[in-house]
């Protein structure tokens, strides 16, 4: 049975791992600093709520109707950055089998 | 037949297949990116309209339902789109405190206090930008060959 050259593998790894860090470290780093800022975000705005509610610019029934819109909000931006972790690992394991058959097709004497 | 020649564009074809089989989510669709963004801008207009009397906009409300429902059904009828479509179930439920749920508040108070209808429109225009980053965010299909 064939086998791919020990050099071969050694230039799979290697793109593998150039691959990884473009495609998904990326991702990771930007789905973190979206969860900082959503919550930092929640965080004055509950209080600018609370605020208005006190100044009777709002009311109760509304300071609840907002807080319920932010756990919708929440969810739907897990959603998302569910989404784009499946575009990320799509694009990964795209990427990962055009390295392998590329370098296959390259070891063809 | 000389099967060196013929196993490269072979094995190309192959990863042709695999990788037409290896995308677990939808591809980015520039209508449904523009469904979206054309039903925030025009929520949010009408959004705007919650501190005069909820009668006087009650066509443009069921217009505008009538648009979201297209958007919605449009993302539904996508394969592989179970994500967005459940950010959509959100963004109309009408008990997610989004935008179903605005005009029912509008529609029973009649009108709404301009400081909540100024923070319920930024809270559902954020809930819009999530579907449409997330359909932006999606892969863009490869551009045809003339």
């Amino acid at each position: 049975m064939a086998q791919l050259p020990p050099s071969t593998w050694q230039t799979i790894e290697q793109q593998t791992a150039a691959l990884a860090a473009s495609t998904l470290k990326g991702y990771t780093t930007q789905a973190v600093q979206d969860g900082q800022t959503f919550l930092a975000s929640t965080e004055s705005q509950t209080a600018g709520w609370l605020a208005q509610v006190a100044a009777g610019a709002i009311t109760q029934d509304n300071f609840a109707s907002l807080v319920r819109g932010q756990a919708s909000l929440a969810a739907m931006t897990a959603l998302k950055q569910a989404g784009l972790a499946q575009v990320a690992i799509d694009s990964f394991v795209n990427g990962f089998i055009s390295i392998v058959i590329s370098a296959a097709i390259a070891s063809i004497p | 037949m000389n099967l060196p020649r013929l196993l490269p564009s072979g094995l190309a074809a192959l990863a042709l297949v695999l990788l037409a089989a290896c995308a677990s989510i939808s591809p980015y669709d520039q209508a449904a990116y523009e469904k979206a963004v054309d039903a925030k801008v025009d929520t949010l207009a009408l959004m705007a309209k919650a501190t005069e009397s909820y009668a006087s906009h009650q066509k443009d409300v069921d217009a505008l339902n009538l648009e979201l429902d297209k958007a919605y059904e449009y993302d539904k009828g996508r394969p592989n789109n179970a994500l967005t479509v459940q950010q959509w179930d959100l963004l109309l439920d009408p008990h997610s405190g989004l935008v179903v749920d605005f005009f029912q508040e509008w529609q029973a108070d009649g009108t709404l206090k301009p400081a909540y209808v100024a923070d319920k429109r930024a809270q559902v225009g954020s809930a819009f930008d999530q579907i449409i980053g997330l359909e932006a965010g999606k892969t863009k299909p490869s551009p045809t060959q003339p």
